[in-house]
């Protein structure tokens, strides 16, 4: 009886150590995300397991063979600014150490802690950036996984790297879910799962807002994409921006189309698809505002592509933290697109209609 | 050594003392001499980061500008470097390979193997090439014809490609020094100085080839052995430094340009030494507006913008003589 008390003792313990986890275990102690697929927590949420061809197990207590020990609370520096969004969302700059590529960043709060001297500009040069992870040492660095920034590189010893794939999810939802990594690793897992299952809330809501306000109306039928030599490549099915604009109630033509990555349209292909959609939108940046000559000078066939609508919708990234802020807060852009395409508001924040005429 | 090699020396030297002090944690050179808490990081700092970067960029700036001189000389050509045999291109199709088919489980050693491979591939099938048809001419239609088959595969490769891949190959096919570790840097410099010390050694040859084929033959150089050292050499060179760095543009083609607007004396004896290190010279410069731009920069267009106009001024004051 004793041995069975101080066992559950010494779990609660353990347990006590790592934040909570509002995901219920499963009976093998595996926690999964709900929306994302990428990254799980296993024995009850002791060991977070980062996904990828060999997954990172990554524990705050004392490590066993085969896990890589990151303090809770330990500083962390990111790679992409998208990390930083992330890390912001539920609050938890205050463990930040610092970026790379901090020009494009948009976070006011990041770039103040810049300037305050409270987080570093780690560059953008390789060398540099190892230059400056050696001076001003965090406790981990997270990273693109699909190439290793420092690999043959000798970082400062224990200093881990976290391959951080939140860009491979296909649900808005789940590129978003990624700050509750961010939370765990930075002991503040009770925020981060707050703030994650909000934009949760209010993103469910607003889908279920667009789809009531379609009823059973004819839903307008567009795409998006981009055009890179010779070809126009719009998302397929099932992408994170086919999925923001089925939530918003309008049908995404390509929605059916499950083959992943982008679509090669050729221009004669879009020229006979532009005739059937209401509008098509485009990603953008612009240092004023956008306007449909700017677009229409960037490539001939733009200037055919003038939709019956007479307007298309875009994003200028350069006022739109698209790959910033949007990740962490799908609902925002979500709530955007829901009011452009159901005429609640004519001034959206991220996206804007731009009128062809 | 000649008083002109010693002034290029003295430049680079110059030049590579001042990599080793500036660099993005100021106090690293100070602290590293004070003997404080720091004083063995900012050793590190210096010696295992901006150190290696030093000695990589050299290497591959002494070996590719070497490289574009026998080039030159053996085509008898003021624009061959040491993209026209295809080597490059073929280094290119490598790492599109690689990075599709790899890339995510072999990392940034992959790509290299990648570049490694394709490049030697290419050097081979030239090898073959150069024994059966060794006219220079052919030699040299072949290498771009070549660069061209390899460079649509490429093409092909990266419309199939995903875009986490694209961005990779793009990353590489920029060109950097930032990724420099003593391996590299050291096997690229010995095999610079390997090629330099062959290319010395056959100076007498190369300034006779200078003067036609039929003028060479007849003082006693062979052709057949010129020509399998000039490929071999200038193709292992441009295949590891393309490896280590990527692909480097304009160096191998502008650097012996530069030296030819300098000095006089165009024998191999008076070229060679002041060629690599004219080369090196120049990577540490265009390395020095890349860290200046903070890594913002790519290299490749620091060096096509530095080299690019000195062509042009070339080719149009007409200095070009082997």
């Amino acid at each position: 009886m004793f041995k069975e008390w101080t066992f559950i003792l010494a779990c609660a313990a353990v347990m006590g150590c790592n934040p909570p986890l509002e995901t219920a275990p499963q009976s093998n102690g595996t926690l999964e995300p709900v929306w994302a697929s990428h990254f799980h927590w296993e024995e009850g949420g002791r060991v977070l397991v980062l996904e990828g061809e060999e997954d990172l197990r990554i524990v705050h207590d004392a490590p066993r063979p085969g896990e890589v020990h990151f303090p809770a609370g330990a500083s962390l520096a990111t790679w992409s600014t998208t990390h930083v969004s992330l890390i912001e969302a539920y609050g938890g700059l205050g463990a930040w150490a610092g970026g790379t590529g901090c020009k494009y960043l948009q976070s006011e709060a990041a770039l103040s802690r810049i300037a305050s001297g409270e987080a570093i500009d780690y560059g953008s040069d390789a060398g540099e950036v190892l230059e400056q992870l050696l001076w001003h040492p965090p406790g981990g660095i997270a990273i693109f996984p699909f190439y290793d920034p420092f690999e043959g590189l000798a970082l400062p010893e224990g200093m881990p790297v976290l391959p951080i794939q939140e860009y491979l999810e296909s649900h808005p939802l789940g590129r978003a879910e990624w700050m509750r990594v961010f939370g765990w690793l930075s002991g503040q897992s009770a925020q981060a799962d707050s703030a994650f299952f909000e934009v949760e809330r209010k993103y469910i809501a607003l889908r279920e807002q667009a789809a009531q306000v379609v009823g059973q109306r004819k839903r307008l039928d567009v795409f998006t994409g981009s055009i890179d030599g010779d070809a126009f490549w719009a998302p397929s099915g099932g992408s994170f921006i086919s999925t923001f604009l089925e939530d918003a109630g309008v049908n995404y033509v390509f929605s059916d189309d499950l083959r992943g990555g982008s679509i090669p349209i050729s221009f004669e292909s879009l020229l006979h698809l532009n005739d059937s959609v209401d509008t098509w939108g485009l990603i953008w940046r612009d240092e004023d505002s956008i306007t449909w000559k700017e677009i229409a000078d960037t490539h001939p066939i733009f200037s055919q592509l003038a939709p019956k609508s007479s307007s298309i919708f875009a994003a200028n990234t350069r006022t739109c933290d698209y790959f910033g802020a949007m990740v962490a807060e799908p609902d925002v852009l979500l709530g955007d697109l829901v009011a452009l395409f159901h005429g609640e508001s004519e001034d959206a924040g991220c996206f804007n209609w731009i009128a062809t005429q | 050594m000649s008083r002109v090699a010693a002034i290029w020396g003295s430049v680079w030297l110059i030049l590579a003392a001042l990599h080793m002090r500036f660099g993005i944690v100021e106090s690293a050179w100070s602290d590293a001499f004070s003997g404080g808490d720091r004083a063995e990081l900012a050793s590190t700092i210096i010696w295992q980061l901006r150190g290696v970067r030093v000695l990589l960029s050299s290497s591959a700036g002494a070996g590719l500008a070497l490289a574009g001189l026998l080039l030159q000389t053996w085509f008898h050509n003021p624009l061959a470097g040491p993209s026209v045999l295809g080597i490059s291109s073929g280094a290119t199709l490598g790492v599109a390979l690689s990075v599709l088919g790899g890339a995510a489980i072999l990392g940034a050693s992959g790509v290299a193997l990648g570049a490694l491979l394709g490049s030697g591939f290419v050097l081979a099938v030239l090898w073959a090439v150069s024994q059966r048809y060794g006219h220079p001419v052919t030699l040299l239609v072949f290498g771009l014809m070549l660069g061209y088959v390899v460079g649509a595969m490429v093409t092909v490769l990266q419309v199939e490609a995903s875009q986490e891949a694209l961005q990779a190959f793009v990353f590489w096919g920029m060109g950097s020094f930032s990724r420099a570790t003593w391996w590299w840097a050291v096997f690229l410099g010995v095999l610079a100085l390997g090629a330099g010390g062959w290319a010395w050694a056959q100076k007498r040859s190369l300034d006779a080839w200078t003067l036609g084929a039929l003028t060479a033959s007849s003082m006693g150089v062979s052709e057949r052995q010129l020509r399998t050292g000039i490929v071999i050499w200038t193709g292992v060179l441009t295949a590891i430094a393309t490896a280590a760095c990527g692909p480097i543009a304009f160096l191998g083609v502008a650097t012996p340009h530069l030296v030819r607007m300098f000095q006089k004396g165009r024998s191999h004896r008076a070229m060679i030494p002041v060629v690599m290190i004219a080369g090196a010279i120049l990577a540490l410069l265009a390395d020095g507006v890349v860290r200046w731009s903070g890594g913002s920069w790519p290299l490749n267009a620091v060096l096509s913008i530095l080299a690019g106009p000195l062509l042009v001024y070339v080719l149009l004051r007409k200095t070009w003589a082997p």
